[in-house]
């Protein structure tokens, strides 16, 4: 037998009935043809044509109530029989519609059940491209929710800036800045609060331990004003001096917290012990809280960013092997330590041998936000993929519609 | 025996179907195949025409409908004449009565 109940209710939906009113005539309506369907199969009907009348009486009961109902708009919807529209605001109230919506969502909500029950290969094809393109969406988005969105994790992390050298005539837009920077910064710059380094090409693998059993873990090595400036006060100890900011009295860590606690098997007094770094006893002098990283550096322990004084003068300022960051003081913008720096620059480039030169190559000092530019590079990339990923469900909604519209087609005829 | 046409039936199908519901509650597919067997197959509802047609007469407030469960049998909705329905049915019957007799009178109308 035909589902009698959505023929019914298919031609009923356009007369916009209330939902226990609809429900009740369909009910009623359905029991009658039901029993008509199956008499007409024992008198020896064929099923298609009793379908064909069964679709022809809901169509006639559709058409009939809607004439009853125009006959007599103002009819009272108290009783089952007094049929009335249910859009039909001059016989029911507002708070009535307002109490009603939920039964029609209930309702609408069990009627697309039905049906997609009906076409479960359709609607687990749909719901499997639909879910397929959103599970993209969703995953490409929290990868720009943690990378792009989300602030550095230190204290008021969008006050932490970086200085970059910029030689758009050379054809180098951004890079790093240099030793001599560092000290000249901290010195001269006022709109910093905190000036701080990562010497970078000092930094990264290094031989932990001694004969017999070394292991290689990556090392960063930072200037004093390092955790400070990140707003990360250490666990334990203490960070760098200036005197260890030399070759000969660098021999002195910070260890991050799993490092600690591996190593050392998070010893309370692990302050003054020693552990080989490239053969070199080492002396632990501060342990930094759990949870600390920089950016994307794997550094389990962290030394002085140490120099000689011939590193550090005039000659070697565009020599670029430092990444600087900054804290802003207090009021002071990246615009004013921007123009600061510009300042100090071109009264550097007076006196530098190689001024000309480095004027020649346009040479000028950027002041970015330390987040902004940690996420620069791949920030395109992943906006891309996004982009990407939303066609793709913009691609899937459009032909689910065009699926819907080519099957709606087919029944234009019912 | 054919048919009454749709206009003709449309006329006096309020009259036919309160006479149904005098003696007892039916529901609706009840009172089409009543109304079948007794006009000897000449009067038939079908769906369409039988269900809009109850819900005028309920509207009226000559008939009323209600929902009705038995013991191994489907909720049905069956009809009971109301006391006004019951008086609008002796009218109806009393005015089909003069207009048949007189159509009797002036078309040469035979008994059946």
């Amino acid at each position: 037998m035909p589902d009698i109940r959505s023929i019914i209710r298919r031609h009923l939906a356009s007369l916009g009935l209330s939902g226990p009113q609809e429900e009740d005539i369909i009910e009623e309506a359905a029991l009658d043809l039901e029993e008509r369907y199956a008499s007409a199969l024992r008198d020896g009907v064929d099923p298609a044509e009793a379908r064909g009348m069964v679709e022809t009486q809901a169509c006639q009961l559709a058409a009939e109530l809607k004439t009853t109902l125009a006959s007599d708009p103002q009819a009272d919807t108290e009783a089952f029989g007094q049929l009335s529209p249910s859009q039909d605001s001059s016989s029911q109230t507002a708070w009535q519609r307002l109490l009603s919506w939920p039964f029609y969502l209930v309702q609408s909500g069990r009627h697309a059940a039905q049906i997609l029950r009906k076409n479960l290969g359709f609607t687990m094809g749909a719901t499997a491209m639909l879910g397929l393109c959103l599970g993209a969406n969703l995953t490409i988005f929290a990868v720009i929710d943690s990378i792009l969105l989300r602030p550095l994790p230190f204290p008021d992390g969008d006050r932490l800036v970086t200085t970059l050298h910029s030689y758009p005539l050379a054809e180098i837009p951004r890079s790093m800045a240099s030793l001599p920077n560092y000290y000249d910064y901290r010195r001269e710059i006022k709109a910093f609060e905190s000036t701080a380094m990562i010497h970078t090409d000092y930094s990264g693998p290094t031989i932990v331990g001694g004969m017999g059993s070394p292991f290689k873990v990556d090392c960063d090595r930072v200037s004093p004003e390092f955790f400070h400036t990140l707003g990360v006060p250490l666990l334990l100890g203490r960070s760098f001096t200036e005197d260890e900011m030399t070759y000969s009295g660098s021999h002195v860590a910070v260890l991050t917290y799993p490092f600690w606690q591996t190593y050392f098997n998070g010893d309370p007094k692990v302050l003054g012990r020693t552990f080989d770094v490239d053969t070199v006893s080492t002396t632990v002098v501060g342990v930094l809280p759990k949870g600390f990283s920089y950016l994307s550096s794997h550094a389990q322990f962290y030394t002085p960013a140490a120099s000689d004084p011939s590193e550090r003068g005039a000659n070697q300022r565009h020599n670029i092997r430092c990444q600087i960051i900054a804290r802003l003081a207090p009021g002071a913008t990246r615009e004013l330590a921007q123009a600061q720096i510009a300042t100090l620059d071109a009264a550097q480039l007076v006196n530098d041998p190689e001024g000309a030169l480095i004027k020649s190559w346009g040479f000028r000092t950027l002041v970015d936000s330390l987040h902004g530019d940690h996420v620069r590079k791949i920030r395109p990339t992943v906006l891309l993929l996004q982009g990407g990923v939303l066609f793709l469900l913009l691609s899937a909604g459009v032909n689910l519609v065009n699926l819907l519209l080519v099957r709606a087609s087919v029944r234009s005829k019912e | 025996m054919a048919p009454i046409d749709h206009a003709r039936k449309n006329g006096s199908a309020e009259l036919v179907i309160l006479a149904q519901l005098e003696t007892e509650a039916r529901h609706g597919y009840e009172i089409a195949c009543q109304i079948e067997r007794r006009s000897g197959g000449a009067v038939t509802f079908q769906t369409a025409s039988l269900y809009p047609v109850l819900y005028r007469l309920e509207r009226k407030g000559w008939i009323v409908g209600q929902w009705v469960e038995k013991a191994g049998q489907r909720r049905r909705r069956y009809y009971t004449l109301t006391p006004a329905g019951r008086k609008q049915l002796a009218e109806q019957r009393s005015d089909w009565s003069a207009f048949i007799n007189g159509l009797r009178l002036t078309a040469g109308l035979q008994d059946a």
